[in-house]
Parts: C-alpha cells; sequence; structure tokens
C-alpha cells in the first residue's frame, strides 16, 4: 500500500464534503479532462511500457 | 450488498462508461449497499495513478472516490487501519490465491475480489452478492460453482 493512499483517505475523513458533492465534481472533472482509462487498466508491465533505450 | 471491481469505479469515476456511471451514481444517491474493502480501494488508486493527466486532477479524482467511501452510509468502506495495511501485490501472491485462482477459474488479481464477495455475503442472511466487472473474462466465470451465494455481472464498456 502507499502511503499516498492512506493519506488521502485520512483526507477524505476530515474534509467533509458530502458524496453527492464528490459526485458532481467528478462530473465536473469528466468534462474537463479526456481520461486515459485505457492507459489506467492496462497491466503496468505490458502495454504503454516505454521501450528500451539501448546503450 | 454488491460488490464493484475497480474497473467498474474507474468507469464510473471518470464517468466514460454510461452503465458504470449509473452504478456509481445509484450509490451515491439511493440506499444501495456495495462493499468496498481496502484491496479494492487500493487497486482503485494505484489504476488512477497511472494515468497521464496532470497530477492535480488524478489527486482531485482520488480524493472525491475517497469521499464517496467514506461519505456514503450504504458503502461499506474499509478502515483506517485496513488501507494501511493493505498491500495489494502482497494479497496477490499468497499461495491460497494462487490455488483458488485455478479453481474459480479467475485471474489471481480478482480472487480477493471474489473472497470479500462471498464474505459480504455471508453476513447474518445477507443476500447473495452481484460482482460488477468490466471484464469480459471474469464475468464469464462461475465462482458460485464454489461460493453459491456469489453472482458474477458484465457490464459491457467496451464501446
Amino acid at each position: 500500500m502507499s502511503e499516498e493512499t492512506a493519506q488521502i483517505y485520512r483526507r477524505a475523513r476530515r474534509n467533509g464534503v458530502s458524496a453527492v458533492e464528490a459526485w458532481d465534481e467528478l462530473g465536473d472533472l469528466a468534462d474537463e479532462v479526456d481520461w486515459d482509462v485505457e492507459r489506467m487498466l492496462s497491466d503496468p508491465d505490458d502495454a504503454f511500457s516505454e521501450p528500451e533505450v539501448s546503450q | 450488498m454488491d460488490v464493484f471491481d475497480s474497473n467498474v469505479w474507474i468507469y464510473g469515476l471518470t464517468q466514460s462508461c454510461d452503465e458504470a456511471v449509473e452504478l456509481v451514481e445509484k450509490v451515491v444517491t439511493t440506499p444501495y449497499h456495495v462493499g468496498v474493502n481496502a484491496y479494492i480501494f487500493d487497486e482503485v488508486m494505484q489504476n488512477l495513478r497511472r494515468s497521464e493527466r496532470p497530477g492535480e486532477r488524478i489527486d482531485r479524482i482520488q480524493t472525491r472516490f475517497a469521499d464517496i467511501v467514506h461519505d456514503t452510509h450504504t458503502v461499506h468502506g474499509p478502515t483506517q487501519s485496513e488501507i494501511s495495511r493493505m498491500d495489494v501485490e502482497d494479497r496477490r501472491s499468497d499461495p491460497w490465491v494462487g490455488t483458488l485462482s485455478e479453481l474459480l477459474g479467475v485471474q489471481e488479481k480478482d480472487v480477493p475480489i471474489v473472497v470479500f464477495a462471498h464474505d459480504c455475503a455471508s453476513d447474518h442472511d445477507a443476500p447473495p452478492t452481484t460482482i460488477f466487472t468490466a471484464d469480459q473474462d471474469f464475468a464469464a466465470a462461475s465462482p458460485g460453482e464454489y461460493f453459491r451465494d456469489v453472482d458474477v455481472a458484465f457490464v459491457d464498456c467496451s464501446e
């Protein structure tokens, strides 16, 4: 587990943002950002890996 | 109580698949009981982190997901200590995961989700748990052969 994940959850427990507000903001974010979902769901060891550079 | 595979959360949070959006919206706006354990929570966070979009946007989407899990009374989320103890790679490499993977016909990464779904259905007189997944192979598996209280439903995000 990354410490970052634990910190984000800790922040959510304290920030008082409701689920409805969060959902509304996710709608705004989806309008702003063309999310690269395929990359997110790819196996990090397979697709999208950087080609090795020969020395 | 139902369970969403991390891919359904990802498609829903990014609003890039109508069926997944409907499911997450149902979680937020209706008393629909969904289980999220530390494994699924961390898997969603790790997947979001793979995005190449600006870090500030990734942080926002991660935080909003955490808000939904924490603030929704019908989302049965993990505790802070469960999240702190979770190591997705460790969990996948447990010897029992390999055995169950072969037995259930699912990938090793999906075994902790099936076991969690079974745990959700085992509580008191809980109804069967449906796992919603956008992974066609996972959806084609039949863990119900061994866990009669677990169904798997396919969420079509192929378009």
